[in-house]
C-alpha cells in the first residue's frame, strides 16, 4: 500500500531517560539472541510470496499481576526480501486500539465493544525505546528522535496504533537488520480480543509487531480499526514470560512450551514458534513451517487435557472423502496427514465440553489438511475463555486459538463446535496462507466459513435450533415467539402497565429485552410448552451462509478493505457468508475435482505468503486445470455487487381437440364439434384417460445482473427425465427463455439447478414446479401454530381465572 | 365443609373429580379458547398453502421448515409480527375468558348443580364477571410488583451491589455462578406467580361463598387466609399443579415423538393425531383450572368464618315466600 504523507506528525513525550537504559539493559541478553535459527537460511524451497520478508522475534516481557502492565524488551531480526530498499521501519501498537474513546477502532465502533459501552479498563502501549543494535546486542544507532506516529487510513491524530522510525540508510533488499525495542502496556479488560478478566489473561497483538513492507506498495502497516484484524510477516519467535507463581504451569502460547523456571514468587516461562523440530521439518510441500504472531493465554484456573490428532482415525470414518481428494489431487499427491498433540484448555465447570473442542479441532485438522494440505505444527492450543471473557472467544492466532463457550449445550446445537471448527479452520486460512486481513479480510474469513460449512455438514449434520429459557435450551422454536412488540399490545397482554406517577409496572417481564436469548424464564417455559408446541428446525450450514449473505447481497463490492465497506453488517457479509456462497457457487460452475484442485493449488502456492484477490484468481484458474477461462466469474463474483434470481413457471394442459370451422382443400368452411367431455369447465389439465397429447409451455426467467450457465431437469410421469442448459449467452440475449412442446407424458416437475449449484440464487422459492401440490406441509404447520396458541391462550386465561 | 376437614389430602382428588364430570363446563371453556387459538392459526394455514402449493416437492417441507424456505419466505416474519399483534388481542380476550370461566365454575359448585349446569355456567360467568376483572387487575398490578423487586433496581442494589458486589454478571467468577443467578431470579417470580395464582383462585371463591363485591377487600382477606392456613390452602393447588405438569409432560413425549417422526413417508394421520393430543391436554388444563377453583372453595368453606349480616328475619316468625308475623306487634304480611 502507497501511503499519504501523514497530517500530524507526532513525537511521543516518552521518559527518554528510562528507554535508554532499559535498551542498555536488554543489551545484556542479546547473546541469547544471537543463538536464534537463521530463520532465511537453508530452505528447501522459496517460502515468502509477495512481499514477505523473514523475520525473527525475540521477546522478553515481565508482567505485574495486580495491574497487569507488562513491560518488554523485545529484538527483531529482519531480512529484506520486499525487492526493494527500505528507507523506515512500520510498526503496529495494536494496544492503543483501546487507550481511548477517540482511537480509530473505538470511533468506528462508537465508544462501545460487544455491546458495552467503554468507560474502565482501558489498555495502552508505549514504546520507550526503539534502536539498531548489531549481533552482540550494542546500539549501533537510537532510532528513537524519529520516532512518529502515524495513521496512515483516516489522518486521525488521536489514534496511535502505527508508529514509525527512519533508518539511518536504507536496508537493500536481502540485507539483515537488528532492531531493538523496549516497551510498556497496560492490558486492556478484555473486551475484543485482547486483556484480562481477574486472572484470565488473553494477550494478543502486544508487543510492537513490524508491519510488511510489500513490493512496490511500501509498508503496510495499517491502523487497527473496528471490523479489520491483522497483517505481518512469517518468522519465528522465542518467548519469555516473566509472571506471578500462581501462574505457573498455566501458561500457554503460539508453538511450544520450551522452558519454565520457578524464581521465588515469580515464574519463568519460555515458549518457541515454531517449535524447533518444526523449524526443520518440511512439510509435505517441503517449505519450512514459519508463524506470523505469537499470543499466549494463562488462567490458574485451566484445566488442561491433551489428545493426539491422527490421520488414519478419521480417514477411516471417512474414506469417501479421502478417495474423492484422491480422485482430484491425483496419484501423486501426498494426503496423508501429520499427528498433531491437541491441548485444549478449559474451565473445569465446562470440562465435559474439552472432548467435544478436541473432535471439532480434529475434524477441522482432518479436512482443511486433506483439501489444503497438512497442518505443519506439531501442537495446536485450544483455548476455553473464562467467564466474562467471552470477548476473548472465536478468535484465531498460530497454533493457538479461543472458542465459543456456554454450558448446558449440546452437539447438535453446534455449540460450541462451529466456532472451534471456524477458528481452528483459520490454523489454515490466515494462519498458513497469510493474506492482508486489512485489505481482504474476505480472503481468509470467507474461504473459512466456506470450509467450516463444508466440515460441519459433513461431521455434525444440521444445526439443531433451540429456544433458550434461563439458560437451558428447548428442543425448537415457536412459530409465533412475540406477541407484539408496541406499547398497545404490550398493555393488552399484561408486559406493562401504564401507571401515572409511577414508573411502568412489567407485570410479565421480557426478562431482558425482547432479543435477549436470555430473556426467557421457568414462568416462560410453563407459558410456552414447547415440547407440546414449538416446531423443529433444522439448518444446514451451508444453507445458512447464503440466508446470511442475502442480508446484504448487493451493498458492496466483496473485494474491499474491512474499513471501506458501508457498515459493520456489509463488512460481516461481504467478509463471512458472501465469499462461502461464492466459492460454492464456483464448485458447481466448474465442478468438484477442479474446484477442489483449484482451492488446494492456491493453498500450495501461497502457504507462508501474502496472496492478493488476483494470486487466488490466478493461482485458482492455473491450478483447477480449466480449459475455459473463468476471470469473468471471479470479476463478476467478487468484484462486482450483482446477483441472480431465476425462477420457472409451468403451464400444462391436454392439446385441444378441433372444434369449430375448419376450411377443408375445397375451401368450405366445416364445422368440427367439441368433443362433449372438454366443454364446459374442462381445463384440460385433468388426469383422466385421455389420448392428446400434453402441451407444455415452460418460460424460465432471470433478475439481476448475473450469469451463469443454469441447468434445467424435467422429470415425466414415467419416471424419463430430460435436461437441458440455458447458457450464458442465451440469458445474455434475453432474460427469459420459452420452452414448448408437446409430449404424450405429463410432465411432473420442472427443476432449475437440480444439483444446487449455485448457492447464490436469492430466490429459491421459485426455482421448482411439481404437478402435485404438497397438502400435508400446509396442514402440518398451521397445526403447530394452532397448537401454540391454544396452550399460550389457556396460561392467559389461567390470569383471569 | 366439614369432611374436608376430615380428609384434607383428598381435596385436590375430590376437586379433579368434581370438575371432570361436568363435561358441558369444561369442553365450553376448552371451546372458547380453541375458537380464539382458531383466529389465529387460520391465516398461517392459508399463507403456508399458497407458499409451499406446486412450488416444492411434495413431503419435502414435512420434517421441517428447510434453511432456504425460511430464507426465500421473508414475508413469514411479517406474517409473524401480525399474527403476533392479533394475538396480543386474543390474549386479551383469553383473560377475560378466564374471568368468565371461573365465574361459571363457581356458581356451578355453590350451587350444587347436578343437571343444569351449563345454564348456570353461563349465569355465574356473567353474574362475577366484572369482580373477577378487577382480580385479574389487581393480580396484574400485584405481578409487577414482584417483577420489580426480582428483576429490577431492588435486586440490582441488594443482591448485586450490596451482597455480591458486582455492578455486571460478568464479573462473577464462573458461569454456573451467573446462572445460579439468574435462576434464582427465575425460580423466585415463578414461586411469586404461583403464590398469586393461589390467592386469585381463593379471592373468587370467597367472593362468590360470601357474595360480596369489594375485589380489592376481599383479596386483602384472602392474603391473611393464606399467611394463616398455608398448608391447607396450598396443598391442593401445588398437587393439582403437579397432576397437570405431570399430564403434560407424558403428552408432550407423545406429541414430540411424532413430532420429531414426521417426515415424507409420515402423511396427514400423524398430524391429526399431534392436533387431537395437543387439544386432549388442553382439556385437561381446563378440568384442572376447575378442580383448582372447586379446591379452593373446598377449602374456603371450611377455613372461613361465616359473613356476618343482619338478619332479616330476627324479628319475624315465619320464613321467605310464606306468612310472616311480627314478634310483638299486631300487624303481619305476607312476602312475595
Amino acid at each position: 500500500m502507497v501511503f499519504s504523507i501523514p497530517k500530524s506528525i507526532v513525537i511521543s513525550n516518552l521518559r527518554r531517560p528510562v528507554g535508554l537504559l532499559l535498551l542498555a539493559l536488554g543489551t545484556l541478553s542479546a547473546s541469547i539472541a544471537a543463538r536464534a535459527p537463521q530463520v532465511g537460511g537453508a530452505r528447501p524451497s522459496e517460502p515468502f510470496g509477495r512481499g514477505g520478508s523473514e523475520i525473527h522475534y525475540r521477546i522478553e516481557a515481565r508482567l505485574d499481576g495486580e495491574t497487569k502492565q507488562l513491560t518488554g524488551r523485545e529484538e527483531i531480526r529482519w531480512t529484506n526480501r520486499s525487492g526493494e530498499a527500505a528507507n523506515d521501519l512500520w510498526f503496529h501498537l495494536y494496544l492503543n486500539a483501546f487507550s481511548n474513546n477517540r482511537s480509530t477502532h473505538l470511533t468506528e465502533a462508537e465508544g462501545k465493544l460487544k455491546g458495552k459501552k467503554i468507560e474502565t479498563g482501558w489498555g495502552w502501549s508505549r514504546v520507550q525505546s526503539i534502536a539498531l543494535v548489531d549481533e552482540e546486542g550494542r546500539v549501533l544507532h537510537d532510532l528513537f528522535p524519529t520516532f512518529q506516529y502515524r495513521q496512515p487510513d483516516d489522518g486521525n491524530e488521536d489514534d496511535r496504533t502505527v508508529f514509525s522510525v527512519d533508518l539511518p540508510q536504507p536496508v537493500a533488499d536481502g540485507e539483515t537488520i537488528r532492531i531493538q525495542v523496549t516497551w510498556e502496556c497496560q492490558l486492556p479488560r478484555v473486551r475484543r480480543r485482547t486483556g484480562y478478566k481477574d486472572d484470565f489473561l488473553l494477550v494478543a497483538q502486544w508487543f510492537p509487531k513490524l508491519g510488511v513492507l510489500e513490493s512496490g506498495r511500501g509498508w503496510n502497516a495499517h491502523q487497527f480499526h473496528m471490523n479489520s484484524e491483522f497483517y505481518s510477516d512469517y518468522g519465528t519467535y522465542e518467548v519469555t514470560l516473566d509472571l506471578p507463581e500462581r501462574y505457573r504451569g498455566k501458561v500457554f502460547g503460539s508453538g511450544v512450551k520450551a522452558n519454565s523456571v520457578l524464581k521465588g514468587d515469580r515464574v519463568e516461562e519460555s515458549f518457541v514458534a515454531p517449535s524447533r523440530i518444526d523449524q526443520r521439518r518440511p512439510d509435505m510441500w517441503g517449505k519450512l513451517p514459519v508463524v506470523h504472531d505469537f499470543t499466549w493465554t494463562a488462567d490458574p484456573a485451566y484445566t488442561e487435557k491433551s489428545y493426539r490428532f491422527s490421520f488414519e482415525d478419521w480417514a477411516s470414518r471417512f474414506p469417501d472423502e479421502v478417495a474423492a481428494a484422491e480422485r482430484a489431487f491425483g496419484p501423486d499427491e501426498k494426503l496423508e496427514l501429520r499427528d498433531v498433540l491437541i491441548t485444549v484448555l478449559i474451565h473445569p465447570e465446562r470440562a465435559d465440553q474439552a472432548e467435544r473442542h478436541r473432535k471439532a479441532t480434529e475434524a477441522a485438522l482432518f479436512f482443511y489438511g486433506l483439501w489444503f494440505g497438512e497442518y505443519p505444527y506439531e501442537h495446536v492450543t485450544v483455548v476455553d475463555p473464562a467467564w466474562g471473557a467471552r470477548a476473548a472467544g472465536g478468535m484465531e492466532y498460530p497454533t493457538i486459538f479461543t472458542c465459543g463457550t456456554a454450558l448446558h449445550t449440546t452437539e447438535d446445537m453446534h455449540r460450541p463446535e462451529s466456532v472451534t471448527v471456524h477458528e481452528a479452520g483459520h490454523q489454515f486460512w490466515f494462519g498458513l496462507v497469510g493474506n492482508n486481513e486489512f485489505e481482504a479480510a474476505w480472503m481468509d474469513e470467507g474461504f473459512n466459513s466456506f470450509t467450516d460449512s463444508e466440515v460441519m455438514a459433513r461431521v455434525y449434520g444440521p444445526r439443531r435450533s433451540t429456544t433458550q429459557y434461563a439458560g437451558l435450551f428447548a428442543h425448537g422454536v415457536p412459530r409465533i415467539s412475540k406477541l407484539g412488540s408496541g406499547k398497545l399490545h404490550r398493555v393488552l397482554t399484561g408486559r406493562e402497565i401504564p401507571l401515572p406517577f409511577v414508573e411502568n409496572l412489567t407485570p410479565l417481564p421480557e426478562f431482558g429485552g425482547d432479543d435477549d436469548p436470555n430473556a426467557m424464564g421457568f414462568v416462560d417455559w410453563w407459558r410456552d410448552q414447547p415440547q407440546l408446541t414449538f416446531s423443529p428446525e433444522y439448518t444446514d450450514t451451508r444453507w445458512a451462509d447464503r440466508s446470511s449473505y442475502l442480508r446484504n447481497p448487493a451493498t458492496d463490492v466483496m473485494d474491499t478493505p474491512a474499513w471501506g465497506y458501508v457498515d459493520r453488517s456489509s463488512y460481516s457479509t461481504n467478509s463471512y457468508p458472501r465469499p462461502a456462497v461464492a466459492l460454492r457457487s464456483l464448485r458447481g460452475l466448474v465442478g468438484d475435482e477442479p474446484f477442489m484442485r483449484g482451492m488446494r493449488s492456491y493453498a500450495k502456492e501461497w502457504r507462508y505468503g501474502h496472496p492478493y484477490p488476483e494470486d487466488f484468481f490466478a493461482s485458482f484458474q492455473a491450478g483447477a486445470g480449466l480449459d475455459e477461462d473463468i476471470s469473468w466469474y471471479f470479476e463478476e463474483l467478487f468484484q462486482g455487487t450483482g446477483t441472480v434470481d431465476w425462477s420457472v413457471s409451468v403451464d400444462q394442459k391436454r392439446r385441444a381437440s378441433p372444434a369449430g370451422f375448419f376450411q377443408s382443400g375445397q375451401g368450405e368452411f366445416l364445422e368440427v364439434e367439441m368433443p362433449e367431455d372438454e366443454r364446459g369447465d374442462d381445463d384440460g389439465d385433468s388426469d383422466e384417460e385421455d389420448d392428446r397429447a400434453w402441451v407444455i409451455d415452460i418460460v424460465l426467467r432471470r433478475e439481476g445482473q448475473l450469469r451463469l450457465p443454469l441447468a434445467v431437469r424435467m422429470t415425466f410421469e414415467d419416471g424419463e427425465v430430460r435436461e437441458f442448459t440455458w447458457n450464458r449467452s442465451q440469458q445474455g440475449d434475453k432474460p427469459w427463455l420459452r420452452h414448448e412442446f408437446e409430449s404424450s407424458r405429463k410432465l411432473v416437475s420442472v427443476v432449475l439447478d437440480p444439483d444446487n449449484a449455485y448457492w447464490i440464487d436469492t430466490d429459491l422459492s421459485n426455482n421448482r414446479w411439481y404437478d402435485e401440490k404438497d397438502e400435508v406441509a400446509p396442514l402440518r404447520w398451521g397445526e403447530r401454530v394452532f397448537s401454540r396458541m391454544t396452550h399460550m391462550l389457556h396460561w392467559y386465561a389461567g390470569l383471569g381465572g | 365443609m366439614s369432611n374436608a376437614e376430615t380428609s384434607r389430602g383428598l381435596v385436590f382428588l375430590r376437586a379433579l373429580r368434581s370438575a371432570a364430570t361436568r363435561p358441558p363446563v369444561w369442553l365450553t371453556c376448552w371451546g372458547l379458547l380453541m375458537l380464539l387459538a382458531l383466529v389465529a392459526a387460520t391465516p398461517w394455514f392459508t399463507y403456508f398453502e399458497k407458499a409451499i402449493s406446486r412450488h416444492y416437492e411434495p413431503g419435502s417441507l414435512s420434517a421441517y421448515l428447510t434453511e432456504p424456505f425460511r430464507q426465500d419466505h421473508a414475508s413469514m416474519k411479517q406474517l409473524a409480527e401480525r399474527s403476533g399483534e392479533t394475538s396480543a388481542v386474543l390474549a386479551l380476550l383469553a383473560m377475560l375468558a378466564g374471568c368468565f370461566c371461573a365465574g361459571g365454575w363457581l356458581q356451578v359448585y355453590l350451587e350444587r348443580t347436578e343437571g343444569h349446569s351449563l345454564r348456570r355456567f353461563f349465569f355465574g360467568g356473567a353474574r362475577f364477571f366484572w369482580r373477577f376483572v378487577r382480580v385479574l387487575l389487581m393480580t396484574l398490578v400485584l405481578l409487577g410488583i414482584g417483577a420489580f423487586f426480582v428483576y429490577g433496581r431492588p435486586w440490582e442494589w441488594l443482591v448485586e451491589s450490596v451482597m455480591l458486589g458486582i455492578s455486571d454478571r460478568e464479573e462473577l467468577a464462573t458461569e454456573r455462578q451467573a446462572l445460579n443467578l439468574q435462576w434464582t431470579q427465575h425460580a423466585l417470580f415463578a414461586l411469586w406467580m404461583g403464590w398469586l395464582m393461589v390467592w386469585g383462585d381463593y379471592t373468587r371463591a370467597r367472593i362468590a361463598l360470601h357474595e360480596v363485591r369489594s375485589a380489592l377487600w376481599n383479596g386483602l382477606a384472602t392474603i391473611f387466609t393464606l399467611l394463616r392456613h398455608p398448608v391447607r390452602c396450598l396443598r391442593p393447588a401445588l398437587f393439582l399443579f403437579l397432576i397437570e405438569w405431570a399430564f403434560l409432560w407424558g403428552m408432550a413425549s407423545w406429541v414430540g415423538a411424532l413430532n420429531t417422526s414426521m417426515d415424507a413417508e409420515t402423511g396427514v394421520s400423524t398430524v391429526w393425531w399431534m392436533l387431537v393430543l395437543v387439544q386432549i391436554a388442553a382439556m385437561f388444563r381446563a378440568i384442572v383450572r376447575g378442580a383448582q377453583l372447586n379446591a379452593a372453595v373446598g377449602v374456603s368453606r371450611a377455613v372461613l368464618p361465616p359473613l356476618s349480616r343482619p338478619d332479616p328475619w330476627k324479628h319475624r316468625v315465619g320464613g321467605p315466600g310464606g306468612p310472616q308475623y311480627p314478634i310483638g306487634e299486631d300487624d303481619y304480611g305476607v312476602s312475595i
